[in-house]
């Protein structure tokens, strides 16, 4: 009896297989969920990272017929939520979202030991840093804040979101770009940084244009400077000078934010999102608005042109945490050259 | 004014439609179910719903998540009253009051002053939801370092001084929930403290499981030691919500309603600080002081009205400055931006119906509590008359199933363990568990404020005392310390309530 | 738990002050290491921070406190009489046989859906059955009921098992572990 069924089985199988290899050899490529995809966000709910995310995972739901639910798993600077996609089961039903820059210098902090080459990366937005000033202050210009910290050394204060955070990215690279320091204000995360700039409490913010553009369009915080090469143009709202017209060396890089896929997945999962990755996402009109709308870039990049646009962002982190005395492992050693 | 009154009149009028209340109803229905269930709150409620709802267009989407929200922090009260277990964070002081009404054999009665306390507390937060939005919104940009700090040590000390019937002990306790919170890794330079190299430490102790342990787990084991006892309804004990309590406590609920508001707009801190300030009010007030913990209607109304009308409190604050004011708020203004809501300072200008739409969603999510409230109130009492060896084991695989369900840990099975057992043994010392959990809530707020604070003034400590609020927070944290020292009492007597009148009217 | 004499302020649980004298040496002890700990704590000089945000201010301070509550509660224990002798009354472990049993089963039950593949709501089945049998079996006993509680027992166990599974993995969308 069992033997019948096991031998039924067997048959059944290999006809199917034969089948589906015989009569549609593109389909195998085609990849169909059959039980819903959590993506994992390893930072707050509500944060820029948790809303890309929770974005994108509507989109990617339209497309994959299957329910992608978003579940936050705070802690350790993302690392703990990274690090429980990068062990858990690879069998594609698990990834993570967040910054590439993250992903990318997990290792030399020493927070994780992972690297960008072992993840897919499926990029959706690039951010940018803003230097935003409260209204009360004097500072009218990118000049007259490098002025006020000169003449002030160690007095103007900055808010960001922590040593680990982009906003502490630009204010550090700010200060070095001008010779000059200021006082390091961190609070929970971009969100409370930009309140603290626009209650008084700080005087200016070096965190993301998402964080700041309503602010921003109410006119609540007064925008001296994108770091970027480029003017950042948003609805509603002048278009923000690039700090590179104040300061002409700045290095900028843009810093991609996505979904990271473990290496390991079955491939069929690589191809079906690559495939949504060219033909949908790259003209998606609810992330172009989102990016319209909240001062971001769109960015749908995978593949190797993913992990080329990134990099330079990922070199940037890694090099900051070296030169500032908080690596474990030297950038170098990782395959990451000074820039 | 009458402009509000239209506003919400249109936008109420704009969702009855049979359909859309089906919406809310099952909204409401599910987040009791979540806020019923130990170790799962209104956040994880409010963030499985936005999943589900992504394909409804973006109203009906967020009446059900309001409804969600709404309906969790009330679903919370029932495992409260009848298990002594707070289902959400928000109703462990409403375990104080109601579980000792239902060891009383008034389960039902109990039920019905959280469902009358709940709606009345949406309503009065409804109320300044819908008149006063621009104007309280920016109440939340008056709380800078100086403020959380006090408001902190506030939160840990009141509630301390409540529970049980020796404030030192809680205040310990307390203060160990406040260290608990410092393990891991800090938030300003990810330096990791307390870990000892456990890669799991870093991320540290997550409320949830904890507070399933020391509440949960810890009241399993303390059920189970005793032999079986039976538990009595009296005869006289009725479902029905009562108006008589309402009208004779109005006093308390207004108080209470106001204090749960104001708490929610604040950034930071949620249901679980405001339910407690609201009860350390109505005791304070109360002509019946030495009822409090032994089944008081008062502090139980108190507590009820006060974590409800936290919520239209939080989402002041997240539809005018995209600030959420507790932790379900948050992942409702994620939710608010994937529906293309933009809140923000121009709201009102951009978007002024999309305000009293969102009084509306709350209207409709208290109509669906009290029709839970008059229909399942006399099934859950039921559950009293089951047998505790038939519950409990249930309840051990929630609690463990609820601390792995948010964020898909088995390490957080693990923190749910072993607060379980120190919850029974501090319990059985008589070191009550509600200031440990408000502590591990409050010490992050403590400890990046003090730091933030300190460094922003150079290590000068007068903005501490000389900013009108921080002022404030500290005399009440100063007076409820005193007020245990019998000498200090004596002097202080009717002195006390009058300093304290100003905050209550706040 | 004690049922010496009673404390003289306190109404509720009697907790007798010799158990206050020992666990103020707990808390004493803990804050006086977490303040150590603190003390030793990096002061993240080198990102020319001010010591006022250094990582080891507040726990340090929060370890003090506690140290210092300790040693209120210590005069308060000695005052109460936690010092005067009183006949020891040994422990009889087979009094606790309930707490230690539903401890022990849990713990058990814990450990086996975390580290074991066995599917979820087969565990849960076992231990819910095991669970009410054995709290059951002395009432169902007396009422000659043995049999019918063996029954109750394993269908709640089934039930509890698979309708968890359901509501969870369906209906919340929530992993297993």
């Amino acid at each position: 009896m069992q033997g019948k069924l096991a031998i039924r089985t067997a048959v059944a199988a290999f006809v199917a297989g034969t089948l589906g290899f015989v009569a549609q050899p593109a389909a195998a490529q085609q990849w169909k969920p059959t039980k819903p995809i959590t993506i994992i966000v390893p930072w707050a709910a509500g944060g820029s990272t948790d809303q890309v995310t929770r974005v994108t995972a509507a989109e990617l739901e339209k497309e994959l017929g299957q329910k992608v639910v978003v579940v936050n798993q705070p802690g350790a600077s993302g690392s703990i939520g990274t690090k429980s996609v990068l062990e858990g089961s690879k069998d594609g039903y698990t990834w993570a979202a967040g910054a590439a820059k993250d992903v990318g210098s997990y290792a030399v902090s020493g927070l994780l030991n992972t690297t960008a080459n072992d993840w897919d990366f499926y990029l959706t937005v690039a951010n940018q840093a803003v230097i935003s000033v409260n209204p009360n202050t004097p500072y009218k210009s990118v000049a007259d804040l490098l002025a006020a910290m000169k003449a002030k050394p160690g007095q103007v204060s900055f808010a960001t979101a922590g040593v680990n955070s982009s906003g502490h990215y630009g204010s550090e690279a700010l200060s070095r770009a001008a010779g000059a320091t200021y006082k390091h204000v961190s609070y929970d995360g971009g969100n409370p940084a930009v309140i603290a700039t626009v209650s008084g409490e700080t005087e200016v913010t070096s965190q993301l244009g998402v964080e700041q553009i309503e602010m921003i369009r109410g006119k609540r915080l007064r925008p001296l400077a994108v770091l970027a090469s480029k003017p950042l143009e948003v609805d509603g709202v002048a278009p923000i000078e690039p700090i590179t017209k104040t300061l002409p060396g700045f290095r900028t890089e843009a810093n991609y934010f996505g979904i990271f896929v473990p290496k390991g997945v079955p491939a069929e999962v690589i191809a079906t999102l690559d495939k949504i990755w060219a033909e949908k996402i790259k003209n998606n009109a609810a992330l172009k608005k989102y990016s319209a709308e909240k001062g971001a870039l769109f960015g749908p990049e995978y593949g190797e042109a993913a992990k080329k646009a990134s990099f330079p962002a990922i070199q940037g982190a890694a090099w900051i945490l070296q030169e500032g005395g908080k690596a474990k492992v030297s950038p170098d050693t990782l395959g990451i050259p000074k820039p | 004014m009458f402009d509000g009154l239209i506003g919400f009149a249109n936008s109420i009028w704009h969702f009855a439609r049979p359909e859309v209340l089906l919406f809310a109803l099952g909204g409401s229905l599910v987040g009791l179910i979540i806020g019923a269930l130990p170790g799962l709150t209104a956040t994880m409620g409010v963030a499985l719903m936005t999943t589900l709802t992504l394909k409804l267009p973006s109203d009906q989407a967020l009446l059900i998540l309001i409804c969600t929200y709404v309906g969790a922090i009330y679903g919370g009260s029932r495992s409260a009253i009848l298990l002594n277990i707070p289902g959400t964070p928000a109703s462990a002081a409403s375990c104080l009051d109601g579980h000792a009404l239902a060891k009383q054999g008034l389960a039902g009665r109990a039920m019905g002053i959280a469902t009358s306390g709940s709606i009345l507390g949406t309503w009065i937060g409804m109320f300044f939801l819908a008149l006063f939005t621009p104007i309280l919104g920016e109440m939340a940009l008056k709380f800078g370092a100086y403020e959380f700090f006090w408001l902190a040590v506030f939160g840990v000390v009141i509630s301390g001084n409540l529970t049980g019937t020796d404030p030192l002990k809680g205040w310990i306790a307390g203060f160990i929930g406040l260290f608990i919170a410092a393990i891991g890794q800090e938030g300003m330079y990810a330096y990791d403290r307390f870990t000892f190299g456990v890669h799991d430490l870093s991320g540290g102790i997550a409320l949830i499981p904890a507070l399933v342990g020391v509440f949960g787990f810890a009241e399993v084991l303390n059920v189970m030691k005793d032999k079986p006892q039976k538990f009595i309804i009296n005869t006289y004990d009725t479902v029905i919500p009562k108006i008589r309590d309402v009208l004779q406590y109005w006093r308390t609920v207004i108080r209470s309603g106001l204090i749960g508001t104001f708490i929610g707009i604040v950034p930071g801190v949620g249901e679980d600080v405001a339910a407690w300030s609201s009860y350390a009010a109505a005791r304070r007030a109360s002509k019946e002081k030495e009822k409090f913990g032994k089944g008081s209607v008062e502090g139980l109304m108190a507590a009820e009205t006060g974590d409800n009308a936290c919520v239209p409190g939080a989402v002041i604050p997240v539809l005018t400055l995209a600030v959420p004011g507790s932790a379900p708020a948050a992942v409702l203004l994620a939710a608010m931006l994937i529906h293309g809501v933009r809140p923000g300072p121009l709201i009102m200008v951009e978007n002024p119906t999309f305000v009293y739409d969102v009084v509306a969603m709350m209207f409709f999510a208290s109509i669906g509590i009290l029709i839970y409230g008059l229909v399942l109130t006399r099934l859950l009492v039921k559950i009293l008359l089951v047998p505790r060896a038939l519950i409990m084991p249930v309840i051990f695989v929630l609690c463990a199933v609820g601390s792995y369900a948010i964020a898909s840990r088995p390490f957080d099975i693990l923190v749910m363990l072993v607060f379980g057992i120190l919850g029974l043994v501090m319990r059985s010392m008589n070191y009550p568990m509600a200031p440990l959990v408000l502590g591990i809530v409050l010490g992050d707020l403590l400890d990046k404020s003090l730091r933030r604070g300190l460094s922003l003034s150079d290590g000068d400590l007068t903005p501490f005392f000389g900013r009108p609020i921080a002022f404030v927070l500290f005399l009440l944290v100063l007076l409820t310390l005193l007020m245990n020292i019998p000498v200090a009492r004596r002097v202080m007597g009717q002195g006390t309530a009058l300093l304290l009148r100003p905050f209550r009217r706040a | 738990m004690d049922q010496t004499e009673a404390p003289p302020a306190a109404a509720e649980p009697a907790v007798s002050p010799r158990v206050d004298f020992w666990s103020s040496f707990v808390w004493i002890a803990l804050g006086l290491a977490i303040a150590a700990i603190s003390l030793g704590m990096d002061r993240m000089e080198r990102f020319q921070a001010s010591i006022y945000t250094a990582p080891g201010l507040v726990p340090g301070l929060l370890g003090l406190a506690i140290a210092l509550m300790g040693a209120i509660l210590l005069l308060r224990a000695v005052n109460a009489g936690a010092l005067r002798p009183r006949r020891r009354r040994p422990l009889v472990l087979v009094e606790h046989w309930r707490l230690i049993f539903s401890l022990g089963l849990s713990l058990v039950y814990a450990l086996v859906i975390v580290a074991s593949a066995l599917p979820f709501w087969l565990v849960t089945a076992v231990y819910v059955t095991t669970f009410v049998i054995v709290f059951q079996y002395a009432e169902r006993r007396a009422s000659r009921q043995v049999p019918r509680g063996i029954v109750v027992a394993l269908v709640h166990g089934l039930l509890a098992g698979l309708v968890i599974q359901y509501a969870f993995e369906e209906l919340f969308l929530v992993r297993l572990p």
